[in-house]
């Protein structure tokens, strides 16, 4: 097969994917193999997109209801499973909390050696958001009333 | 073995396979690029599974995102592989992408565009498409049931096709999403004490600040979906039907109705709907509607559901219908700024005469403006009950002669395009 450099879009982001690849990132930076973060970047592009964290009120309602809310909820529920913090029970919350997660995310990208020589289990902590992440996103991917034997993808 | 070896070693089938089929003849490249792109894809995985430093949670999430992978996209290497069968109408292969390559990237050359077109034939008889699958950014892929594959009629229904491909492109769920979040709450706002009925754990709630309520949120993640769904079908047929106008029309009637013979995919919306909804824009775009078109298809019927799921797809359907006439202005939009931007390439009941006229002779007609008007003069054609009464011989296989006749009218436009001609 021939290895061209193909010209293509850019690729759809695939959640429950770059999640785990960002776990990864955070893995080899623990186990001081790589301190390659690119997925964990492009994870904090993702999330801040999706809960539109630039808006100038990333609270209000009209922001609200821009959100992703299967993001939102798959975020809700990672928080929670990596005890950062128990779930939400307020979109505004979930959207503080993962404020804070993706400022914590920023820093380690900033520089990773600092990060991980001072607060070593913060990064461990991230690590286990991002694998939670990974799996609620896959288990909400495809909507219930798809049945087993359609192709996901086929309309 | 364990699980990760035994996820290592399907993968290593996998991308066997993807070697063996990209050893086949592809007649254009696009198929081959796309088995390229995803030997990339699960090479990268197979790299994570063998390195045995990485944690052993990561690494069985890993494996069920491979296994998802593998799922996902085998059924495609049997769709590219499909893509090399002589039964395609592969003359139709360089309109559409001209056409595709015209809406997405305007003014730039065939051979420099980013999206890729894969035509293929389908064992399910169904004139579906796969939505983008994130591995394959900008890749189409499109497909008609297998013995109707090199039926050239249907190509209108390719308009519906790249509609996907737009909405993808285009990020229009960016946009839609947050109009359809708005109608979802202001129709739950209207109703909220059949939403209370449904949804007994919110008895105690208000009905004000509701988009602030993660619990109220997730109930109605489904919802959104539904909508979400149904707008990007809704939008895919508009966009198919202002590209080729009436011929879509007749596509869409011969391939489905009247009506799908089981319960219906509840990300459609429900075929009276729909058709509804397809003559509201053709009425729009101005466009003549087939006399006695609407009573063509039959009411669809809904799965068997949960009272909480259909109410959710209840308020899908209220909420698509409150944004529906956005979509038929947006799509018309969208093709009249690109495809349709020079007034040569927009098609004119006048050029389809023009065709219609060698039709008649069983001649390809030269010189044609667009695909829409070959297809347009094509299902004139067909539905003139008289053509060649007058040489019996071809009339006693009109069919036949007439796909031939269009298919070699497409060819012919096409190699015009390539020659540059007409100017």
């Amino acid at each position: 097969m021939k290895n061209l450099a193909l010209n293509l879009w850019e690729s759809k982001i695939d959640l429950p994917l770059l999640a785990n690849h960002a776990a990864i990132d955070l893995d080899n930076l623990i186990r001081k193999k790589s301190e390659y973060l690119n997925a964990v970047n492009q994870l904090i592009e993702v999330i801040s997109r999706e809960l539109v964290l630039s808006s100038s009120e990333p609270t209000s309602i009209a922001t609200l209801v821009q959100l992703n809310p299967a993001t939102a909820v798959a975020l809700n529920y990672a928080i929670n499973d990596s005890n950062i913090s128990p779930t939400q029970t307020k979109l505004s919350d979930v959207i503080r909390q993962t404020s804070k997660v993706v400022q914590c995310l920023k820093k380690v990208v900033e520089n990773p050696q600092k990060a991980l020589e001072e607060e070593p289990e913060k990064i461990e902590q991230l690590k286990a958001f991002c694998l939670a992440l990974s799996k609620r996103a896959l288990a909400r991917r495809f909507p219930r009333y798809k049945t087993g034997s359609r192709h996901p993808y086929r309309r | 073995m364990n699980p990760p070896e035994y996820t290592a070693k399907r993968l290593r089938a996998f991308l066997e396979e993807i070697k063996r089929l990209a050893a086949s003849e592809f007649p254009y490249g696009h198929s081959e690029e796309a088995l390229q792109v995803l030997k990339k894809k699960f090479k990268h995985h197979l790299s994570i599974l063998e390195d045995s430093a990485t944690d052993e949670d990561l690494i069985e999430q890993e494996c069920l995102l491979v296994n998802e992978g593998i799922m996902i996209y085998q059924p495609i290497l049997g769709f590219i592989l499909r893509s090399t069968n002589v039964r395609n109408a592969f003359e139709v292969y360089g309109p559409i992408l001209r056409l595709v390559g015209a809406i997405l990237e305007p003014g730039l050359d065939i051979k420099k565009i980013r999206t890729r077109l894969i035509l293929s034939s389908e064992w399910d008889y169904s004139p579906y498409v796969y939505r983008e699958l994130p591995a394959l950014p900008g890749f189409a892929l499109v497909g008609l049931p297998a013995p109707e594959s090199s039926n050239p009629l249907l190509v209108p229904l390719f308009g519906h096709e790249l509609g996907h491909v737009i909405w993808e492109r285009k990020e229009m769920e960016l946009e839609v999403r947050h109009k359809l979040h708005d109608k979802i709450f202001e129709i739950i706002r209207e109703q909220w004490l059949d939403f209370q009925e449904v949804f007994h754990e919110h008895r105690e709630t208000s009905p004000d600040n509701i988009e602030d309520n993660s619990a109220i949120s997730e109930d109605l993640t489904l919802s959104l979906e539904l909508a979400l769904r149904q707008a990007e079908e809704s939008f895919s047929d508009f966009v198919g039907l202002y590209l080729f106008s009436n011929s879509f029309l007749h596509a869409f009637a011969y391939l489905i109705s009247p009506g799908p013979p089981f319960a219906r995919d509840v990300e459609y919306p429900h075929m009276k709907t729909r058709v509804k909804n397809l003559l509201n824009a053709a009425a729009n775009y101005k466009m003549a509607i087939p006399f006695g078109y609407e009573s063509l298809f039959e009411e669809s019927i809904n799965p068997k559901m949960t009272a909480a799921d259909e109410f959710c797809l209840i308020l899908a359907e209220l909420a698509l219908d409150r944004i529906i006439n956005d979509l038929i202005t947006k799509a018309k939009g969208i093709i009249v700024s690109s495809v349709f931007k020079k007034p040569s390439k927009k098609p004119t009941k006048k050029e389809q005469e023009r065709i219609l006229k060698m039709l008649r002779k069983v001649v390809p007609a030269t010189d044609c403006n667009t695909l829409p008007d070959i297809l347009n003069a094509a299902w004139k054609a067909y539905e003139d009950s008289h053509l060649w009464e007058d040489i019996p011989h071809v009339m006693k296989k009109k069919d036949s002669v007439l796909k031939d006749l269009i298919l070699k009218n497409i060819e012919v436009f096409e190699i015009e395009q390539i020659m540059g001609t007409p100017a």
